[in-house]
């Protein structure tokens, strides 16, 4: 057998034995808790085995041609001249094309079946701006939520927006193996179908500023039975204060302030924006000889008017002023200066 | 100095056009009932006059403007801005094409280094998981201007630089097409660092490279420095490109077919295709980005009918075939230096240049794939998923190329090609996962994750900086004359090659994890990892050391290096190190192959060198040498004075017995003069050398025509026979003149009518005799 055929044979060898080590490899992926994140994870599989023997031919006739070929010292000879190989060039271009179009196939039909819609599936709207996620049940009034929960084994479609001023945002549940980006002006659809309970990380995905690392919340993938548990104690606790829905201050200070902002009555701990706990002195430092009550209310409504140095201008949203009503505004404020009570 | 181009009056006229442009926008708006100071608008004027201004301070448009204004033309080409004479000409406007690579791919250093310190102040956070040297918003502003700085200024114009240096020698061209041109382009590039870098100043721009609206729009007073620097670096890009094409097509020396084009030319024409073509489409793309900023139009507002999708497609339609800007070039080093130091021709010559076409081609069809979970129309994920597979085909024939070169070849592992066998090693690492981020489901699951991190830097890094590595050790001897310390420069390349597979291969793993890019922080689960990247990128950043003492250290007092140490065949090569300030005195003429290493007798060009100028002797006549000058003019006048034309055959027996049979009728004295041949049988002619050769054959005729007692003088003049015989008829007449030449099939002479044409001109005897050449050692 030549050399070239022998060095080959090796590299398949270690191809194969790379191919079995991937295999081999336990918690390779990170928990796949849905019939999407199998496909990929299939993929992927296949992919690195495809890899593994690409890898070894490579860095195999590589080595050895470093090692066999090189030059002894003061070898000033040339090497044979080869200007080519017909065979050779046509199996290396016929061979990574069938390989490739083989996984651009694979890779079409994984995604058609990822995107296949079922007919009971639930429809959760996600909203995105900066820095939080807002999760609505359109088949459950309407309800609002900061953090998710999903029923298991039934396909969820989620509606994905952002906040007309706001900026991309990327809805990302890695154990799902999804994400998508969540477009100002653009609706955009998700499909999933979760497959096991537990305790997720939802993230953002796009840079969308400063708050981006910040921008989590959790996923709970619940038996039915503990699905409609959950969305009656949310129902409850979303109407439990008064008349109105959800002027419940802490509520909104959870959801729309504590990505960024440090409030210890709401067990918020942000660091984007300026610390709400030395709001009151803020306020008479900064407020131009407003009232505290004032200040507050300019800084939730139009964030860039006055910004606490030390921190940067244009991060605060610009939209509370239209998302919270009136009514919650003044509750916010006077909740906020009066430290949680 | 105030006054001439320079850096005083670049830094007075780049203040003040600034400050003048501020306070005349300012002004305008003060008057139209507008606050004065917008930070905005008065900042995109300051960049674009005082940029400019720059530009003109230096010198860059001296020439033009004096053209623009009617000064007359000098009768010669005005050279005293090219070529350097001293350290100092690199600080200065200089229209040499190997002054301005040198300039460029130092200065692209300087921004290489900062870009990369701004990356270990990236490590220095991410090390472990909660906030400790820096904000949020500074932490953005640490990977926007690493990115922007490490693709806009170092890697496209570091190949911009090397291909300036290296590619007009190549094709045998005195310099660029457009050599002012040139010298423009490079000296935008220190105002584009500038914009990027003082964007620190106020508040880094922190959208990512990407600049992704509405984020971009929304963003700091940086995203304006941006913006500006995208407009110097692009423009810089654009002209540079324009000035490869035009110097690939219609500079090549006689004989450089585009089938003996070496590849690196090839990568060129390439890339340049593509900038030219893509460029303008992120320069306008960022132009849009400005006006929504400060003229507050709405391209891409959706609030006031823009799309913020669109861009990302305008983007990406610059972007990916930029990701082949960033490689073409170091494919084309890669193909040079694995070939020369295997010493084997490059395996399937055609089929690497066809496939670096092709790559420029489907570079235009395949930059969706950066958007499969962007939310653009989903029907085109697929036919984007196929293309981006096709783009791996011609990648691989590359790859699986130059492995066939270096099998059964005679390696020498000198520094470049140990880069280049890294560059191997870890291009096909991040070529692999290109091919995993090709398939969409992977892609949903990996996309702006460390996976994609990963994989950038594997092509980026692995391929592009492994290959600049390579070229800079390549060229260095060539472009200065010294060798670099060959050890030093494999522990370079060790420290870098293994630091940079540790610091890089594990966030793999991270993306697939989970873990999100362009984060400041990050789940704890995540952190022991990230503890060790940050740990490997640091001994990665440390590695550089090394290298750039090497160079300073080389340059300053590194070995003499010889014109050709890798014995290439190449252009370049063949001229001095480092080449003289036009590189040929004459056009070469291509013959071959660039790299027929290995074939018996095959040449890829030759190469005529004029020797240096040099003092003329005066020639005495032995016998004269003590007479007084009286005398000697006596004896002189006396005497007949024949003239003896021969080059190769002076020497030759037919020729000293015509001389001789002369004197035995009467006391002559004999004047040979030898004009000097055209080559003919070497690879390179260096004139020096046929003239040595031409002064051992003279010798010997005047040895011998003195030792028969002949009154002798001889020397050796420059080429043309006839106008060496008039001058000397002028000065001395003689009474008889005998040429000798070869027989008439070889003699060039002949061809030329020299006999017929003497007898016409001098109207004396002119005797001709024909002689076969003798055998003479060469010089």
């Amino acid at each position: 057998m030549s050399p070239f055929f022998r060095v080959g044979f090796v590299a398949l060898v270690l191809g194969a034995l790379g191919s079995l080590a991937i295999w081999l490899t336990p918690s390779w992926f990170p928990t796949s808790a849905a019939v999407q994140a199998d496909r990929q994870d299939e993929l992927y599989f296949w992919l690195m085995v495809m890899s593994a023997f690409i890898f070894a031919i490579v860095i195999v006739f590589l080595v050895y041609s470093m090692v066999k070929f090189r030059a002894r010292p003061g070898d000033d000879s040339d090497g044979e001249p080869i200007h080519g190989h017909a065979g050779l060039e046509i199996i290396w271009t016929v061979l990574p094309i069938v390989i490739v179009l083989g996984f651009a196939i694979y890779g079409a039909a994984a995604l058609g079946r990822n995107e296949a819609l079922a007919k009971d599936r639930l429809i959760v709207d996600v909203q995105a701006q900066q820095f939080a996620w807002t999760f609505t049940y359109p088949s459950y009034g309407k309800l609002k939520t900061g953090i998710l929960a999903l029923p298991v084994g039934r396909q969820v479609e989620f509606h994905i927006t952002a906040v007309e001023h706001d900026v991309l945002h990327s809805f990302y549940i890695p154990a799902f193996r999804l994400k998508q980006d969540a477009v100002p002006g653009v609706p955009q659809k998700l499909i999933a179908t979760p497959t096991k309970l537990g305790t997720y990380m939802v993230t953002c995905a796009e840079l969308c500023g400063i708050g981006h690392s910040q921008m989590r919340t959790v996923l709970h993938v619940l038996s039915p039975k503990d699905f409609t548990a959950w969305i009656a104690d949310q129902k409850k606790a979303a109407s439990q204060p008064a008349a109105g829905g959800s002027t419940d201050p802490a509520a909104i200070v959870s959801s729309d302030c504590a990505s960024c902002h440090t409030f210890q009555p709401a067990n918020a701990t942000g660091t984007v924006g300026p610390d709400l706990d030395n709001l009151a002195s803020d306020a008479s430092k900064y407020g131009g000889g407003q009232s505290p009550e004032d200040y507050v209310k300019e800084s939730i409504v139009d964030p860039d008017k006055v910004v606490v140095p030390g921190f940067p201008k244009g991060v605060m949203p610009t939209t509370f002023g239209t998302s919270l009503s009136a009514d919650q505004i003044d509750a916010l404020v006077q909740y906020l200066l009066k430290g949680g009570s | 100095m105030w006054l001439r181009g320079s850096w005083v009056r670049a830094l007075w006229v780049a203040a003040f056009m600034g400050v003048a442009a501020a306070l005349i926008v300012m002004g305008i708006r003060d008057l139209s009932g507008r606050t004065a100071y917008s930070a905005g608008v008065v900042q995109t004027f300051i960049m674009l006059f005082a940029g400019i201004g720059f530009t003109i301070g230096i010198g860059c448009w001296d020439y033009w403007w004096g053209y623009l204004i009617g000064r007359p033309t000098p009768a010669h080409e005005d050279h005293s801005n090219h070529g350097a004479y001293s350290w100092k000409d690199y600080f200065k406007v200089n229209t040499d094409h190997k002054v301005i690579g040198v300039q460029y791919l130092v200065t692209t250093f300087i921004f290489f280094m900062i870009g990369g310190m701004l990356a270990e102040g990236m490590r220095a956070e991410l090390a472990t998981p909660g906030q400790q040297y820096f904000s949020p918003g500074t932490f953005n502003g640490l990977f926007s201007v690493h990115a922007a700085l490490m693709i806009f200024l170092f890697v496209i114009p570091a190949f911009a630089g090397l291909g300036n240096f290296v590619i007009p020698i190549m094709i045998g061209a005195q310099d660029m097409a457009f050599p002012r041109l040139n010298a423009l382009s490079f000296w935008m590039l220190p105002v584009a660092g500038m914009c990027m870098v003082s964007s620190f100043l106020v508040t880094p721009f922190d959208a990512g490279w990407t600049n992704y609206v509405p984020l971009a729009v929304h963003g700091p007073d940086g995203q304006t420095m941006w913006v500006m620097g995208v407009q110097f670096a692009g423009a810089s890009s654009i002209a540079t490109a324009v000035n490869f094409l035009v110097t690939i097509v219609t500079m090549r020396a006689p004989g450089m077919t585009f089938w003996r084009m070496p590849l690196l030319v090839w990568a060129n024409l390439a890339t340049s295709t593509l900038v030219v073509l893509g460029t303008p489409f992120i320069a306008g793309a960022q132009f849009q980005v400005l006006f929504d900023r400060i003229m507050h139009t709405h391209f891409f507002d959706p609030t006031g009918g823009g799309d913020v999708i669109a861009y990302q497609h305008i983007f990406w339609f610059y972007s990916h075939p930029a990701v082949y800007i960033m490689m073409l070039p170091g494919f084309g080093i890669i193909s040079e230096v694995i070939a020369i130091h295997s010493r084997k021709p490059i395996f399937g010559y055609k089929l690497i240049a066809i496939s670096t076409v092709a790559i420029g081609v489907l570079g235009f069809t395949v930059w969706a794939h950066h958007m499969f979970v962007s939310g653009m129309a989903p029907w085109l994920r697929i036919p984007m998923m196929f293309t981006t597979m096709a783009i791996a085909v011609p990648t691989g024939i590359k790859m699986f190329s130059w492995l066939a070169t270096m099998w059964r070849g005679v390696i020498h592992l000198t520094t470049p090609m140990l880069f280049a066998c890294g560059f191997l090693a870890t291009f096909v690492v991040g070529g692999l996962s290109g091919i995993f981020l090709a398939v969409i489901p992977v892609d949903i699951a990996t996309s702006d994750t460390y996976f994609v991190v990963a994989h950038i830097h594997y092509v980026l890094f692995g391929g592009s900086v492994f290959t600049i590595y390579a070229g800079i050790y390549h060229w260095f001897p060539k472009m200065t004359g010294k060798m670099y310390d060959e050890g030093l420069g494999k522990l370079h390349f060790w420290l870098t090659f293994v630091a940079f597979n540790a610091t890089f291969m594990p966030m793999h793993w991270l993306g697939l994890q989970g873990m999100q890019r362009r984060i400041a922080d990050y789940p704890s689960q995540f952190g022991t990892l990230n503890f060790f990247i940050s740990i490997m990128a640091f001994i990665l950043g440390a590695s550089t050391l090394v290298f750039l003492y090497n160079m300073a250290h080389s340059w300053w007092r590194g070995e003499t290096a010889p014109a050709n140490p890798w014995r290439a065949l190449t252009l370049e090569w063949q001229v001095t190190s480092p080449p003289p300030i036009f590189n040929f005195d004459e056009p070469p003429q291509i013959v071959g192959s660039p790299y027929a290493y290995g074939v018996p007798g095959a040449r890829h060009a030759v190469v005529t060198v004029h020797a240096p100028p040099q003092p003329e002797e005066v020639p005495v006549p032995v016998a004269l040498a003590t007479a007084t000058r009286e005398e000697r003019e006596a004896i002189m006048s006396a005497l007949k004075h024949i003239l003896v034309v021969a080059n190769q055959t002076v020497s030759a027996d037919r020729l000293i017995a015509a001389v001789r049979n002369r004197a035995t009728t009467d006391p002559v004295r004999v004047t040979v003069i030898c004009p000097q041949n055209d080559p003919t049988d070497a690879w390179v002619v260096n004139e020096a050398d046929v003239r040595a050769a031409t002064q051992a054959r003279l010798d010997g005729a005047l040895t011998a025509l003195r030792r028969a007692g002949i009154q002798a003088t001889g020397y050796v003049v420059e080429r043309d026979p006839y106008t060496a015989v008039m001058d000397v008829v002028e000065e001395d007449p003689p009474s008889e003149i005998v040429v000798s030449t070869l027989p008439q099939t070889r003699s060039g002479w002949l061809r030329r009518d020299l006999i017929e044409r003497l007898r016409d001109g001098t109207k004396l005897p002119v005797e001709h005799v024909v002689s076969d050449a003798p055998e003479m050692p060469r010089a």
